[in-house]
């Protein structure tokens, strides 16, 4: 286990890339992880029968991985005293058995409202094969140096 | 005879809005479930999976990983056991036989931290549904759900709105003349 780094709003910068990109490719074992993870049992994530009967090439996996996945992402980036106030993400190509993807960010805007002190991160997957699969944007709250 | 996915949205376009009880999940947030999340994702946050690390912080306990909220929040597609029939405001919606579900999107609004042996309730509401083609089916129904999260103290804890469209397989489009 590995402690992540305290994030202060004071050191971000806008136009940064997050320094907690990282890749994931989609295996059998991958596709059993994320139906453990998630409880989502439909079948079109698991079963390659019921995919070739529905048009789909593969299983291909499910929102909330996706989610998990931008999830740590971020947490790797904030760190425990930082907080996700908002997230937006779009499911836009799928991403298969045998992709291979990347989870990305970049800092769009740093400001203050009210007492909180906000960044806004545009976020991102994309894969081995088609670019480009969920834009998303989140903002975080960050802790200030004393 | 399957109702038409013109007719479904007629008739699904009366619950926007409706708001479903309040209901409490089945179980408390739980360790297990966090483990697998992260594992999921390759997740190794001491703040998630070591519960002797979390109660050192000023959490005081494991922290649920924001979006692993879902699978706290009520019984999922597949769940053991079986959940009854629902039984409330959008349960008169009809259903076509073999539809798919794709999800498109997803916002959420964060306002507490959720830890391990907190209880959340969730209550649904339909904020919006029309017709849209999708890749297989040109008259997919298009669904927009908002779920409520709140703890046992009653604090609103997420609002999730989730976007996604129902779909029939090749066949049943072809069948239903729509091909």
């Amino acid at each position: 286990m590995t402690l992540r780094k305290q994030l202060y709003w004071d050191d971000v910068a806008e136009g940064q890339e997050l320094p907690t990109s990282y890749t994931m490719p989609i295996t059998w074992t991958t596709i059993a992880h994320s139906v453990s993870g998630t409880r989502d049992f439909n079948l079109q994530h698991h079963d390659p029968d019921f995919c070739q009967k529905m048009g789909y090439e593969h299983p291909f996996v499910m929102l909330n991985f996706y989610q998990g996945l931008l999830g740590r992402l971020i947490s790797d980036w904030i760190g425990e005293g930082g907080f996700l106030s908002k997230f937006h993400m779009e499911m836009r190509k799928m991403n298969m058995l045998y992709d291979v993807m990347t989870m990305k960010g970049k800092v769009t805007r740093k400001y203050v409202q009210g007492l909180d002190h906000l960044v806004d991160v545009d976020i991102w997957i994309e894969n081995d094969k088609q670019g480009l699969t969920n834009p998303g944007n989140c903002t975080v709250v960050l802790p200030i140096k004393d | 005879m399957a109702v038409k996915p013109e007719e479904m949205v007629e008739i699904a376009k009366k619950f926007i809005g409706l708001e479903t009880q309040l209901t409490p999940s089945d179980y408390p947030v739980e360790y297990e479930p966090i483990r697998r999340w992260c594992q999921m994702v390759d997740d190794d946050n001491p703040l998630f999976i070591n519960p002797a690390y979390a109660k050192k912080t000023k959490h005081g306990e494991v922290v649920c990983p924001p979006f692993a909220l879902s699978i706290f929040g009520g019984p999922s597609p597949g769940y053991f056991p079986p959940p009854p029939p629902a039984d409330n405001v959008l349960s008169g919606i009809p259903t076509t036989p073999g539809s798919s579900v794709l999800f498109l999107g997803s916002d959420w609004e964060f306002y507490k931290t959720v830890k391990v042996g907190d209880h959340l309730s969730v209550k649904s509401r339909l904020a919006d549904y029309y017709l849209k083609g999708v890749r297989f089916d040109p008259k997919a129904r298009w669904v927009r759900i908002e779920r409520i999260y709140y703890n046992q103290k009653g604090e609103k804890v997420a609002v999730n709105s989730m976007h996604h469209a129902l779909r029939r397989s090749p066949e049943e489009v072809k069948e239903a003349g729509d091909a």
